[in-house]
């Protein structure tokens, strides 16, 4: 049986406007996809599709992983499957510790619970490794947490939960330089390790010059509009999107950025308003 | 550290303790206890354990004088509940209240922690889960009066709503009567967020699994009140069954 993710003529609609207009991928264990695009023309939303947000309503079209129907799967059984999102704004958890979330995580995937000792072995192991804080375990998921260290956490669960295809979306955006580095490289170790298939959302050169994709596809108002392989890569990096919209006679989606009004605040100093 | 277990059924306790380091833990077992406690240059830890699921009045005054006290309450019962607590603190003394209370019923609770004198300290937390049918009604007042200078209050309660409740109100009051104080509250109060139960099952944590994960982040224990009491075993055994009548 294939091992491999496949996704077939995919439509999806948010809020009933159409997001996807028929995509089709296959990813493989040891593949790296890159996948690019301007913001706003439905990366994110593929992604999240194939996890299965209840936002991103599919309309037609197919998702299979293993031989098994995807979209027939509640959003813990796809994770149960091997498919993990490391999601570009990781969600704050007050209350909930790191390790009781990686616990359950780890125990929905047992048939009895990891033992304690395991469990703190692995998981320092990886808090060493990403070169997080010691106390990372007894803080609260991504709480106070800086855009890096959300991101190396989302490595880190990745670490833990060993998924067999890894979409990873932005997760290099917040991180310094060394940082990327350090990330990149344990995304591959563990790759390597746990035959993953990965595909990752980046608008970086720096970071796919370490990943190396071996397939990249670029992603145009809700289509794969061009595909190829590092190359393509380096060429969008060197010289944008503009020759592909020429080239194909297309226009990107302009994304729509939601207005933001401000309600005020009843601690504004009276002070201030005066002056 | 000395402990001393109570049990009270239709009983009023006084203390009286002096220059000790001790935990009491008491079960409240009865409909209704009368607690009153003076307890001077003293490190304790004062545990109240709601027992049984009929409806329970709890009266409580308190004068703590110099010295360290944490006062713990776990009300994880099906109780019909009604709680007023007086805590005046006298002396310097450092007074944490740790409230947790699980809503399955009708929950009446004021609590007035009072700094009496200067340079005494109360911080309160009230963590409450409000399940379908609930009804919470809690006023927790802190008042610094005229002279307790450098007299620090800080309150926090933070709620969580799972379900259809009957009646939510929460109401975090100041009152202070002098000038050089510290003094605080803050309250928060929402439904289980979609995106957060998203987030908690696409690491493949079902969605029963995820909210009992999340109600349990308001309720369980906190490590360093009770680490070294073996009472920890039997609330973190009581939330569990609750989490699994009321959640599944």
């Amino acid at each position: 049986m294939s091992n491999a993710l496949k996704i077939q003529d995919l439509h999806v609609n948010v809020e009933d406007k159409e997001i996807l207009k028929g995509v089709t991928l296959e990813v493989k264990e040891g593949e790296v996809h890159a996948l690019m695009g301007p913001n706003g023309n439905g990366k994110s939303t593929l992604l999240q599709t194939i996890m299965g947000h209840p936002k991103y309503v599919v309309t037609k079209g197919s998702i299979t992983f293993k031989g098994r129907d995807v979209l027939k799967m509640t959003v813990d059984e796809r994770a149960k499957a091997g498919l993990f999102l490391g999601m570009q704004n990781p969600q704050e958890i007050s209350g909930v510790t790191n390790s009781d979330f990686l616990k359950a995580a780890i125990n929905a995937r047992r048939e009895t619970p990891i033992s304690l000792f395991s469990f703190y072995k692995e998981m320092e192991g990886n808090i060493k490794r990403l070169k997080m804080k010691d106390d990372l375990a007894h803080r609260f998921v991504n709480d106070g947490f800086s855009g890096g260290e959300k991101k190396r956490n989302e490595i880190l669960q990745m670490m833990v939960l060993k998924p067999q295809i890894a979409m990873l979306d932005e997760i290099d955006s917040g991180l310094d330089v060394d940082a990327i580095r350090l990330v990149a490289d344990s995304i591959l170790e563990t790759m390597e390790k746990e035959k993953m298939g990965l595909i990752i959302v980046s608008h970086y050169d720096r970071f796919f010059s370490i990943i190396k994709p071996t397939h990249a596809h670029v992603i145009v108002d809700g289509k794969i509009v061009v595909e190829g392989d590092n190359e393509l890569v380096e060429k969008i990096d060197t010289d944008g999107y503009d020759w592909l919209y020429q080239q194909l006679k297309i226009h990107p989606r302009i994304e729509e950025k939601p207005l933001v009004f401000s309600l005020g605040t009843c601690a504004l100093n009276p002070r201030s308003q005066n002056g | 550290m000395d402990r001393i277990y109570h049990t009270l059924e239709k009983d009023r306790l006084k203390l009286d303790i002096c220059d000790k380091d001790m935990a009491i833990i008491i079960y409240l077992d009865g409909e209704k206890a009368d607690i009153s406690y003076q307890i001077k240059n003293s490190r304790v830890k004062l545990i109240y354990i709601l027992k049984n699921d009929h409806r329970i009045t709890l009266n409580e005054e308190g004068l703590v004088f110099g010295g360290e006290v944490t006062s713990c309450l776990f009300d994880l019962t099906k109780a019909e509940t009604s709680i007023k607590s007086v805590i005046k603190i006298h002396d310097g003394a450092r007074f944490k209240m740790i409230n947790k209370y699980l809503v399955l019923n009708n929950k009446d609770i004021a609590i007035d922690c009072i700094n009496m004198t200067e340079d005494t300290e109360v911080n309160i937390d009230n963590s409450a889960v409000i399940m379908d049918g609930g009804y919470l009604d809690l006023v927790c007042t802190g008042k610094i009066i005229k002279n307790a200078k450098r007299a620090v209050s800080h309150q926090k309660s933070r709620s969580l709503v799972y379900g259809v409740p009957k009646h939510v109100d929460i109401r975090p009051i100041l009152l202070i009567e002098e000038s050089d104080v510290e003094a605080s509250h803050a309250l928060s109060s929402g439904t289980i967020d979609d995106d957060v139960l998203y987030y908690l099952n696409s690491r493949g944590i079902t969605k029963t699994d995820a909210l009992r994960l999340l109600i349990d982040s308001y309720l369980k224990c906190d490590e360093e009140i009770i680490q070294d009491l073996d009472e920890k075993d039997n609330i973190t055994a009581l939330l569990k069954r609750r989490l699994e009548e009321n959640v599944g």
